[in-house]
Parts: structure tokens; sequence; C-alpha cells
């Protein structure tokens, strides 16, 4: 099991949702966060804006469902500018339903 | 050392938090943010008038038939896509991991849907900031 951490634009938070809904991935947390990349965030004229609004979508996924996820994701939320936000995959040992106790 | 994530419903963060004190585990992040399960949210008779209307979009998907989805004709329920959820985070060392989800599991199992999913990860290594200790002398 994958835990899949994708940041993405704030924008394009309802089509990645959407796409991964249908794509047969409708369990998932997000969260709406400030963070910047390498740019050190953003300067319009005399105004620097050092955080940038992002949600964070954290996704529990099979071993098998990470590459599938990981291309509904980029499609989606892809906008060729800097600042599209960067996923992030981390393993997972164990995953506990509360309710009954079992697995995912 | 592990991290585990546990996401519950927010009305028993303070007895879980308790209740992992109980077993050994102080420290603990909370973090307050929307989730949903395999359901596709949840359909709710009362529904907290601050809660933002506009996730309603996700019902445009209609072909994967969800409770929520099912519900927006009707209008004596609300469906909710997003449930107000919180994620609590903790590195542990010493207390073993199944403790933990115990702990977890008896505060927060109703029995019903979005009780929560605990995750288990592997932490490679943790820094105090204050003493730049590291790994387990930094969380002990």
């Amino acid at each position: 099991m994958k835990m899949i951490r994708a940041i993405v634009r704030p924008e394009k938070e309802d089509a990645v949702v959407l796409a991964l809904e249908g794509a047969g991935f409708s369990a998932m947390t997000k969260a709406h966060i400030f963070g910047r990349g390498k740019q050190k965030g953003l300067t319009v004229g005399p105004i620097h804006y050092d955080l940038l609004p992002k949600v964070l979508l954290l996704l529990v996924v099979n071993d098998e469902d990470v590459e599938k996820v990981l291309s509904v994701i980029t499609d989606n939320s892809k906008t060729g500018f800097i600042g599209d936000g960067k996923i992030f995959i981390s393993a997972i040992e164990k995953a506990v339903t509360v309710r009954t106790g079992d697995g995912l | 050392m592990k991290e585990i994530m546990a996401v519950i419903r927010q009305s028993k963060v303070k007895e879980t938090i308790s209740t992992l004190a109980a077993a050994g585990v102080d420290s603990v992040t909370v973090h307050s943010l929307n989730g949903r399960g395999r359901q596709g949210g949840d359909i709710m008779q009362v529904v907290d008038p601050l809660m933002s209307t506009n996730v309603e979009s996700v019902s445009k998907i209609w072909k994967f038939q969800t409770p929520s989805s099912m519900a927006t004709d009707s209008t004596l329920t609300k469906p909710v896509f997003w449930v107000p959820k919180s994620l609590l985070d903790l590195v542990v060392e010493e207390v073993p991991e199944e403790k933990v989800i115990d702990a977890i599991t008896s505060v927060n199992r109703s029995g019903s849907y979005g009780d929560g999913k605990i995750f288990v990860l592997p932490i490679e290594d943790a820094v105090r900031i204050r003493t730049s200790e590291r790994g387990a002398a930094a969380i002990a």
C-alpha cells in the first residue's frame, strides 16, 4: 500500500477530485494549505507573495494502482506553468479501518 | 520508529487524546481537514450552515452512484461530499504500534461508516530542534 500526497492548485481541485472519483478512487482526505517552491513564492510588481494557497490531497491506494492515480492527478492538474504542484509517494506498512479492524 | 496517522471524527478527538495519554503516548499533532471514504461522503439530516456548499460539483459524476449522489434529488436530506475530520499524527518508538491502534479503535469504533482509518508509516529519523538530538532520543 502507498500513501499519495498530492499538492495541487486550488482551482484544479474539483477537476482532480472528479477525475479520481470517476477512476474509482473516491476515498481521500483534503486539506487547504500554504506552500512555496523553488521560486520562493511569487512576485507581482512590488508585491511579494511568500506562501501560495494550495490543496493537499491524501490518498492511500494499493501498489498496483499508484501509476494510474498519478496519471489521473497529473492529467487533470497540469497547466504547464510553475506552481502546478508536487506528488509525494510513501510506503504504508499497515492500514486499519476503525469500524471493522480490518485493512482498507 | 513509526508514524501513526489516524483520520477520526472531530467529536472524538479529546477522548482519543486522553486515552492515548493513558497508553503512554503524550505527543500528538492534530490537523483539521475534510475527508471522505468509499461512500463518497454522507447524507446528513442536519447540516452545519457554515459548511461550504460549493463542493457539490462532485455530484456531476453520475455513473458512479454513491449514497450522496443519489440523495441530490431529495429535499429532505442534504448530501455532503466532504465530511469534516481530524487527523492525529503521532510518532512512536517505545510504545508498540498495536497498543496505539487498540487505544484509537477502542474510542472511535461506533460501528457505522465514517469511523476513520489508521495508517502506519516507517520513519527513518527524527530531530529535536531544541537540542539537536537524533533518533529515538528526539521523541523520548
